[in-house]
């Protein structure tokens, strides 16, 4: 007798109308059919054998089309006589040695920043993320960059908006001064008197658009990420929130600078403090499984979660907002994506959160 | 793979030494390139490895 | 407070460090250049180099990663004086090595170096399976195509070996009759693998993983060979107890409490001992079996 193992890197994750594959090794993912993961489900309790014997001449050769399919992606092997107990199953516990991951930050004053700098004495922040409502020069720019000199910070990220004084040597200067930054994204940006350089430091994005920091939330698929820590975080903890502290252009401190509670201000109050208040982390433990609809998504692990912007369709008993990301446009139920700001259900939503609404 | 290490040799080495691999690739290398370390006084090393995070923090464009 | 000896560049021990700094434990990072003088204040020892000063009393666990302590040792005018100021200094330096070493620790600097052919003896000797080795200077007696060759040296790296390449010495079948003799060369039998297996050891905890690297030409016989299309999969395994036992035992006599140990399945099923290498990198199979080795060795100090 044969047996199928299921390598423990591999996660398939059930959705209501399809599977998601999720290769934890070459982080990757891809989408089957039901009738795959069920195949899955019954190699797991009876031999390869047994489980084709169950069906007629027809489904057989499916069967067997599966089987390879799994066998060629090396998702799994076969083993002889039983199957191979001792390939033990991946622990998804999540485990990680920092006290906040990443800080959002709204800025227009800089000595917002050398709060920041002071806090990092004693707790450990991975990453920073700067939104910046006004225009930054270089000096600027790479002031942001000398703050951190010397931290624990492991990278900077920052949205601009575009001034025309950003030329060549004003990026590539920026490149060569800059050690934390490892993204920059410009909007506004409706002519482009740069050359995108390859041999930058960081990565360099732009847009036409104005970006405001109400824009964030998206759910798409270029935002999804297939990678062990990301599952793991998403399968323990809310996959946006966990570990992130947002202060907002008042100098607010709050779970996510979009979100409404607020726990202090940066001018009076210290971020190891507001990391101890209560309410603080309500948010932190609120996985996808207890979010509704996205329970039932194939994506639940690779997506990134929204709490700031939800359909404020329902709530759980300890009062946290257990809904839909708002500006997420997929059906899991019919696997389909459409455009969610048009979708007349969203409507009362998008009101309260004062969004345009275009018909 | 000949190599020009057992040519320039006066005593012979050990057989190993004629299927010395290159190391790395190129792909490996240009990896390489990309990563930046970074001085970090409270972990005591000039070395800190700048790591592209595991995911997207913001999801604004 | 805890003494780690590693290199500045070492991102195994900054990784170590974030968990220390959660745990709240104090640590003095020494890199692999730093100078120490051996100085007495109060009769107690302190050891100084420009970048730490700490008395050897305070340390309560030490961690050799890398490099060790070094001593700048002073020379001495007279040839007579010089002699018995050598073994001075070197009394004082082995002193306070020794005094480091039975501190609670993970491996000792004394005891860095491995020798591959002793090992695979006492491998032997507690009664783990070893392929067949040996060693020759010519290849008359070797079964071409069913042996294997690799190096008996921890550095297998060869510095600027091809124009704009360094060189690796993987291990290597050997498929040709040579006519002249060589330097001596370790050979052993080729096994025909299931899967490799990489252990983990920490004073007498095993994590182990099962490297496939089988289905993939490139990767087949050395599996440090990197295949970037498609990677090997690596996915937690678990020994049996015997073996397991056995790796104890090997590790005790061999007075490593921390390394790396490979094996090979092979497809009649046996386990075969490979090597062990008291300061390899665990990392990687650390982050894709999410065992957080990083976690236990700052729990651990």
């Amino acid at each position: 007798m044969k047996y199928f193992n299921l390598f423990s890197s591999v996660l398939i994750t059930k959705g209501a109308s399809r599977v998601l594959i999720s290769d934890l090794e070459r982080n990757v993912s891809e989408l089957q059919s039901l009738d795959l993961y069920n195949l899955t489900e019954d190699l797991k309790l009876n031999s390869i054998e047994d489980v084709i014997k169950e069906y007629d001449r027809d489904s057989k050769e499916i069967i067997n089309e599966y089987i390879d399919f799994l066998l060629e992606n090396e998702y799994g092997f076969i083993s002889h006589n039983d199957w191979d107990n001792s390939f033990n199953p991946l622990s998804f516990d999540y485990d990680s040695a920092d006290v906040i991951n990443n800080l959002f930050l709204e800025l227009d004053n800089f000595s917002v920043l050398h709060k920041i700098r002071c806090a990092m004495d004693t707790i450990d922040i991975r990453y920073l993320v700067i939104y910046s409502i006004r225009q930054l020069s270089k000096e600027e720019l790479e002031e942001i960059d000398f703050i951190f000199e010397n931290t624990s910070l492991e990278g900077i990220e920052i949205y601009c908006p575009y001034h025309d004084q950003m030329n060549d040597s004003f990026i590539s200067g920026l490149s060569d001064q800059s050690q934390r930054i490892y993204k920059l994204v410009l909007y506004n940006c409706d002519n482009i008197t740069f050359s995108t350089n390859e041999n930058l430091k960081f990565s360099l994005e732009y847009t036409k658009d104005h970006i405001t920091i109400k824009n964030c939330g998206i759910v798409d698929l270029k935002y999804f990420n297939t990678n062990n820590t990301k599952i793991f975080e998403s399968k323990n903890y809310n996959s946006c929130l966990f570990k992130k502290i947002g202060i907002d252009i008042e100098g607010n401190i709050k779970n996510c600078p979009l979100m409404p509670d607020h726990f202090g201000n940066i001018g009076n109050t210290s971020l190891e403090k507001v990391l101890e208040m209560a309410g603080f982390k309500k948010y932190w433990n609120l996985t996808k499984d207890h979010i509704a609809i996205c329970k039932d998504c194939e994506f639940r692990y690779i997506c990134t979660d929204c709490r700031a912007f939800t359909e404020k369709t329902h709530q759980n008993k300890d009062g946290l907002d257990t809904s839909k990301p708002l500006k997420c446009g997929y059906d899991p139920y019919t696997g389909e994506w459409s455009e969610w700001s048009t979708n007349p259900l969203k409507e009362k939503a998008m009101k309260y959160y004062d969004f345009k609404i275009d018909k | 793979m000949e190599n020009k290490i057992r040519s320039e040799e006066r005593n012979k080495l050990p057989l190993n030494f004629k299927y010395l691999n290159k190391l790395g690739s190129k792909k490996s290398k240009e990896l390489n390139k990309k990563i930046c370390y970074v001085k970090c006084e409270k972990f005591q090393t000039d070395f800190m490895t700048r790591v592209t995070p595991f995911k997207a923090f913001t999801r604004m464009l | 407070m805890i003494l780690i000896l590693s290199a500045n560049n070492d991102f195994t021990t900054n990784e170590v460090i974030k968990w220390l700094h959660i745990f709240d434990k104090k640590y003095i990072r020494v890199h692999e250049f730093e100078l120490f003088e051996i100085k007495v204040i109060d009769k107690k020892i302190l050891l100084k180099s420009q970048r730490n000063s700490f008395y050897i009393d305070d340390i309560n666990s030490v961690w050799f990663r890398r490099g060790g302590i070094k001593f700048n040792r002073l020379q001495f005018q007279n040839e007579s004086v010089n002699k018995i100021m050598n073994e001075t200094q070197f009394c004082l330096e082995d002193y306070v090595i020794k005094k480091l070493e039975s501190k609670r620790h993970i491996n000792k600097q004394s005891n860095n170096r491995t020798n591959k052919l002793l090992i695979l003896e006492k491998a032997v000797a507690v009664g783990l399976d070893v392929p067949s080795y040996f060693l020759a200077d010519n290849t008359d007696h070797i079964n071409l195509g069913k042996t294997i060759t690799k190096s008996i040296s921890e550095n297998i790296i060869v510095k600027s070996a091809f124009d704009d390449f360094d060189g690796i010495l993987y291990t290597s079948i050997v498929d040709k009759q040579e006519d002249e003799v060589f330097f001596p060369t370790f050979f052993q039998e080729k096994i025909e693998k299931e899967f490799e297996i990489r252990c983990f050891y920490l004073n007498g905890k095993v994590w182990s993983c099962a490297i496939f690297s089988q289905n993939d030409e490139q990767t087949k016989i050395d599996n440090r060979i990197y295949n970037y299309g498609k990677p090997n999969r690596n996915v937690r395994y678990t020994l049996p107890p015997e073996i397991h036992h056995k790796i104890c035992i090997l590790m005790t006599e061999l007075d490593y409490n921390c390394g790396s140990i490979d094996f090979i399945k092979s497809v009649d099923g046996k386990f075969y001992f490979l090597e062990v290498n008291p300061v390899g990198q665990f990392l990687g199979i650390s982050d894709i079996c999410n065992y957080t080795l990083e976690k236990e060795i700052a729990d651990y100090l």
